[in-house]
């Protein structure tokens, strides 16, 4: 009998250690998905050609391959020629694969990149070719010509022999895919890398970086610590410090808990109802009245979304103040008013410099929570592309009316109102790991904070 | 912290009384402050709620009509208002038009709409939907005019209204001069004039009147005539066309409401007993798919023709009655803007209704002595009303008449459909579209995804709990939980955005490795922790407690890796290779990409964490000194928990799934992306669904200001806020109870 009560004991208890394992590859298994697939968009590829059974050719990177369909894919770019960037190929139609070394890549303004073959350079009247051609090429990249000077136009061919002409000011990038070592690759990785983060989307958010999204996603969390902080810990200090309590101070904590849980969603229709259109419309018809009907505060913005998210978190703050501020052992309290403080001396001088690692803790957990929460922004002022930033050199320089682009957003739309989404994938791989990295290492950092604030007290609470 | 020089020296430089005076001041300001502070925030908090409920309030609040002017005016018999309700034009029972203004009563004009008219002959009768006149002239024609209410602007920009009346159309309905017996005109979209009429020897006539501009500019008058047969049943009192020359409807003797539809070949015909007493008022609603009829006692009943999908066949039927007005029917007119009505009884009694709630949103005297006639005005706003002695303009504040709990929460049977149904279609291609406001299919839909979700979750965070907090090292705790806790705050965006674009297609490629894994995979754990028993002794100590989780991930993998492995064997020899294709086949279940099997697992996947560390700390908080007790009286560890650690936290438990529920309900960026969003009730798995909280982000942006979709989406919000608030009130009081309990232990 009890030899069966193990049995079932232990076979219970793998199920408790197999579903906790099943979270655990989850986590780590996304995180390795998410690191995988956004930074592999920027390692340079190397590009195949093909020679089909038909006697056609095509160049193109490999994207992925199906070897239970015999079949695989290839980013063959030239949308220009195409009309489409991807394309599938079956294993049998193929004849030959090879690595061709004088295939070129190139990064241009619009229609995505260019593969093919560089027969010459013509300045003018002047005609490079060869290595010359190339040097030429990488020395003067996206170079318009000076006033005066000639064009430069380069003369290409694609993997067919079909010749294509494109002006040297449009080419951002060119480099031989298939000539280069493991460190030049990396060096152009860390560059893409680079570009991804501080350049301006082009293409319809197919190509180049998210700077603005991240802008706007730190602008906007900027001005929410802005409002939640202060009025967080002011009604954390009232609850715990400057109530006499009660059931009303109860059943206030008890709804302050619970907004937590109230979902996002509802938060955003709030923002629209109350901020944009009864607050924005009231603002507008106060003193933007000679631009109406066109909105200025009465449309989702910068400030609108702030204050939306500002109090969506704002429950986070207040709990974790008050955890910091019940952490403050009394004694710390006793001794100060017995030294003859009042009340607001011993609150800005004891107590809350005791909670301050509590309130930080909260703070940087709202920070996480706003920067990865779309719902109610959706609705409340961003846009896919926005054309200005909100901050720029004309008064008042920062432009709290102004739409906004936001990482959060960037990836539902880039991933799915995109008109080419298979382009933009490696796009929105990227930026959902840029903001996953940003959440874990804002949370990390809170969870390292609240476990020395822990064990600070634990050590020295009597 | 506090520095000891500054403490000294503001106590000995300084004289103690001033010093202290200011720092009393300061001190009761900061408290004044603080409470500021504090108060706005809790207001804050609850003005949300207010907020939220202030927005949806008007969907319910009863609607109301307030008469702002009267004029005398004898025997009006029609009444037609202007789009902004300054003037109206008055037909009386002596064949005269009355133009008067609103405010003053002043008649501006008056003359006969067919200047040789003579009382006695046969009455002049106004449609109630379009503005025209008709008269029966008698010798087989019909005479029409129309008129339509003008804008212009003087030189100083005032605003002029007046009618402007078309050329009399005098209609041949029977060449031969034959007395028409009963007859209907409509004015189509292109101003083309409809009749049916029934004629001497019986038959019905469809006549149609179109006007075509020529090369030289001048109308051109196209006539088209058809005939048939009514067929037996009593005589034609009342015929009804519509200007799409589609449907006919016709009350015949003995209380009979017979249907046709008009076609190019051949006529759909039904045909039912009325339960009513005398038919005094007939018509369409706004769309013309919906034929009201109002008898003499007072009732008020909709009827409307529609078609089986699948078979092809036409069905006529009743499809609403109304609430009884007090006295018999008199007067009847149309919104032009919502399928809303207004009707006018004998007692001086007027009934503003709505179709498709079925309500009445509102009744009140207007006058004394029968409602002779009535006009709505263009935006459901205005009602003018007439009795033999006067005229009357009301405002009608009647915001959202298609709002009611039972459009939300019950089955509606809207026009063209089979049945009565749970629908949510806010916006359609036309303006007579009425949106279709049911809220049942996507709370279906929240639950659904919410069930999926919790069925994967539940298991896996209670378990993992179990495990962490009795079972593993407290080394290896420090970092399982921040682990958890990272998996928390992992942005739904990304999860959603990896469901959609990541694991939709492998699920849809692997299905059957899926459908496996929850079968296979424990039994492979479990098995595998038999055979790993077998390991000698020497190996197993050496693992510290809880180490297996470890080994279990790999093993897990493996489970996973083997189901990858196997799943298109089974696919290929029990299904066809195509699991697809044979759900669809064998058991006519749609497959759609974006599913709810995928939402299960995406949204559980950002649930676990929060039932997680609730049931943990439920789990933790059991006293140390019942486990020692419980292992001290020889019961094994599983044993101790099964029968001390889980029914003492099951409280905890249950407040964890609770608090992953409330999570899920109000999930919106998942959903969102990971399923299709169609707003359909289906309890298949592999089909999608739309949510709530879905809704409201795709539909908020589209909505007007103050319009109908807009409150109803506040509603949803409102509903979702209350869910998950008393859902999560709940959870905490209960969680504040175990903690009692747990103490006294």
């Amino acid at each position: 009998m009890a030899k069966k009560q193990d049995k079932i004991g232990f076979s219970l208890t793998w199920l408790c250690a197999g579903s906790l394992g099943l979270c655990l590859v989850g986590v780590i298994g996304l995180l390795l998905l998410l690191g995988y697939q956004g930074l592999s968009g920027f390692w340079p590829k190397r590009v195949m050609e093909l020679r089909l059974k038909d006697g056609s050719k095509a160049l193109g990177e490999l994207v992925r391959s199906q070897p239970e369909k015999h079949r695989f894919q290839l980013k063959i770019g030239n949308r220009d020629l195409y009309g489409l960037d991807f394309k599938w190929f079956n294993d049998q139609d193929v004849q030959e694969r090879s690595w061709p070394k004088d295939v070129v890549r190139l990064e241009r303004e619009e229609h995505g990149i260019f593969l093919g073959r560089l027969k010459a350079l013509e300045i003018g009247k002047r005609i490079l070719s060869g290595p010359e051609a190339w040097e030429f090429l990488q020395k003067n990249i996206n170079g318009t010509p000076r006033k005066g000077q000639a064009s430069m136009v380069l003369k290409l061919v694609d993997a067919a022999g079909t010749s294509k002409e494109i002006p040297l000011k449009a080419v951002l990038r060119a480099i031989h895919p298939n000539q280069m070592g493991f460190w030049k690759r990396l060096g152009l990785f860390f560059r893409r890398n680079l570009e991804f983060l501080t350049e301006n989307p082009r293409e319809s958010n197919t190509e180049g970086g998210v700077f603005p999204a991240i802008f706007g996603t730190i602008l906007m969390v900027f001005l929410m610590t802005l409002f939640v902080t202060p009025l967080g810990v002011l009604a954390a200090l009232y609850l715990r410090e400057y109530s006499s309590g009660g059931w009303f101070v109860r059943s206030v904590r008890v709804a302050v808990n619970n907004l937590a849980g109230v979902p996002s969603i509802v938060f955003g229709i709030f923002g629209l109802g109350f901020f944009v259109y009864l607050l924005g419309g009231s603002l507008d018809s106060l003193f933007f009245s000679d631009r109406l009907p066109s909105p200025t505060f009465g449309t989702g913005g910068i400030l609108w979304a702030s204050l939306t998210l500002a109090l969506l978190t704002i429950p986070v703050v207040i709990v974790a103040t008050e955890e910091g501020l019940a952490a403050v052992p009394g004694i710390a309290r006793q001794g100060s008013y017995a030294l003859g403080a009042t009340k607001f001396e011993t609150m800005w001088k004891v107590v809350l410099p005791g909670a301050a690692p509590g309130i930080l803790t909260g703070v940087i957990l709202a920070i996480a929570r706003a920067a990865g929460e779309v719902a109610p922004l959706m609705i409340v002022g961003m846009v896919k592309l926005a054309p200005d930033l909100p901050v720029d050199g004309q008064f008042p320089f920062i432009h709290l009316e102004r739409k906004f682009m936001h990482l959060g957003f960037y990836i539902y739309d880039l991933g799915f109102q995109s008109p080419n989404v298979e382009a933009s994938l490696p796009m929105v791989y990227a930026t959902a790991f840029l903001l996953v990295v940003l959440v874990t290492i804002l949370n990390l950092f809170a969870i390292l904070v609240r476990n020395r604030l822990r064990r600070k007290y634990a050590t020295s609470a009597v | 912290m506090v520095r000891p020089e500054e403490q000294a020296s503001s106590g000995s430089t300084r004289p103690i009384r001033t010093t202290s005076s200011r720092r009393l001041v300061l001190d009761r300001i900061a408290a004044i402050l603080v409470r500021l502070g504090g108060a706005v925030v809790i207001a804050g908090i609850l003005g949300i709620l207010l907020f939220l409920l202030w927005e949806a309030s008007p969907l319910f609040l009863p609607s109301s009509v307030k008469p702002l002017r009267s004029v005398s005016i004898k025997g009006a018999r029609a009444l037609s208002i202007d789009p902004y309700g300054e003037l109206c034009l008055a037909l009386t029972k002596k064949g005269l038009l009355q133009l008067f203004s609103w405010k003053d009563g002043k008649a501006l004009d008056v003359f006969p709409p067919f200047p040789n008219w003579k009382q006695g002959e046969a009455p002049i009768v106004m449609s109630p939907s379009s503005p025209f006149f008709t008269l029966n002239v008698g010798e087989g024609k019909l005479a029409e005019r129309s008129f339509q209410w003008k804008v212009t602007f003087d030189k100083q920009g005032k605003r002029i209204v007046r009618p402007s009346f078309e050329k009399v159309q005098v209609l041949s309905l029977d060449p031969k001069g034959g007395k028409l017996r009963a007859y209907s005109l409509a004015r189509d979209s292109e101003g083309g004039l409809c009749v049916a009429a029934v004629t001497q020897n019986g038959k019905i006539r469809i006549f149609h009147r179109s006007f075509e501009e020529n090369l030289f500019g001048d109308q051109e008058i196209a006539d088209e005539v058809s005939d048939f047969d009514p067929g037996k049943g009593g005589v034609i009192q009342r015929l009804i066309i519509d200007s799409s020359r589609q449907n006919l409807y016709a009350l015949r003797e003995g209380g009979i409401l017979q249907w046709w539809r008009l076609q190019e070949n051949g006529t759909a015909t039904k045909s039912l007993k009325l339960e009513m007493g005398e038919i005094r008022s007939a018509g369409l609603l706004f769309g013309e798919r919906t034929l009201v009829l109002g008898d003499a006692e007072g009732r008020l009943q909709a009827f409307f023709p529609y078609r089986n999908q699948e078979s092809g066949e036409w069905f006529f039927t009743k499809v609403h009655e109304f609430p009884k007005m007090p006295g018999g029917i008199r007067s009847f007119s149309i919104s032009q803007r919502n399928k809303g009505f207004a009707v006018g009884d004998d007692l001086g009694n007027v009934g503003l209704y709505y179709l498709t709630t079925e309500k009445r949103d509102w009744i009140g005297r207007l006058g004394k002595g029968p409602i002779t006639c009535l006009a709505l005005g263009k935006k459901w706003d205005l009602l003018a009303s007439a009795t033999e002695e006067e005229a009357r303009i009301s405002e009608v504040d009647d915001p959202h008449p298609e709002a009611s709990l039972h459009t939300f929460f019950g089955k509606v049977w809207y026009e063209d459909a089979e049945k009565p149904g749970y629908v949510w279609q806010s916006t359609g291609g036309t303006d007579e579209f009425e949106p279709k406001l049911s809220l049942v299919p996507l709370i279906f839909g929240t639950l659904k995804g919410t069930f999926f979700a919790l069925l994967f979750a539940v298991p896996f965070g209670v378990l993992g709990a179990m495990f962490v907090s009795q079972f593993l090292h407290a080394s290896y705790q420090a970092w399982i939980k921040p682990l958890i806790e990272i998996m928390a705050s992992l942005p739904s965006v990304i999860l959603g955005f990896l469901g959609a674009i990541w694991l939709a297609p492998i699920l849809e490629d692997h299905l059957i490795a899926f459908l496996m894994m929850p079968v296979f995979l424990p039994i492979f754990l479990i098995a595998s922790g038999f055979l790993g028993m077998r390991l000698p002794k020497r190996i197993l100590r050496r693992f510290k407690v809880g180490s297996e989780l470890f080994v279990f991930s790999l093993v897990l993998l493996l489970g996973i890796w083997i189901c990858f492995l196997v799943g298109p064997l089974i696919a290929s020899l029990f299904f066809g290779g195509d699991p697809v294709r044979w759900l669809s086949d064998h058991w006519k279940m749609t497959y759609e990409q974006r599913n709810a099997i995928v939402i299960g697992i995406v949204m559980g996947f950002a649930v676990i964490p929060i039932i997680f560390s609730i049931a943990e700390d439920a789990f933790s908080n059991v006293p140390k000194n019942l486990v020692s007790g419980a292992r001290a009286l020889g019961a094994n560890l599983w044993q101790t928990v099964s029968r001390v650690v889980f029914p003492t936290a099951a409280p905890g438990v249950f407040s964890a799934v609770m608090i992953g529920f409330g999570r899920a309900i109000g999930e919106t960026m998942i959903v969102l992306m990971a399923t299709g969003n169609t707003p359909i009730m289906d309890p298949n798995p592999f089909n999608g669904f739309r949510t709530l909280s879905a809704n409201i982000a795709t539909e908020i942006s589209e909505a007007p200001v103050g319009g109908t979709l807009y409150r109803t989406l506040f509603f949803a919000g409102l509903l979702l806020f209350l869910i998950t608030f008393i859902l999560n009130a709940s959870a905490d009081a209960v969680r504040h109870r175990l903690q009692k309990k747990v103490k006294n232990l």
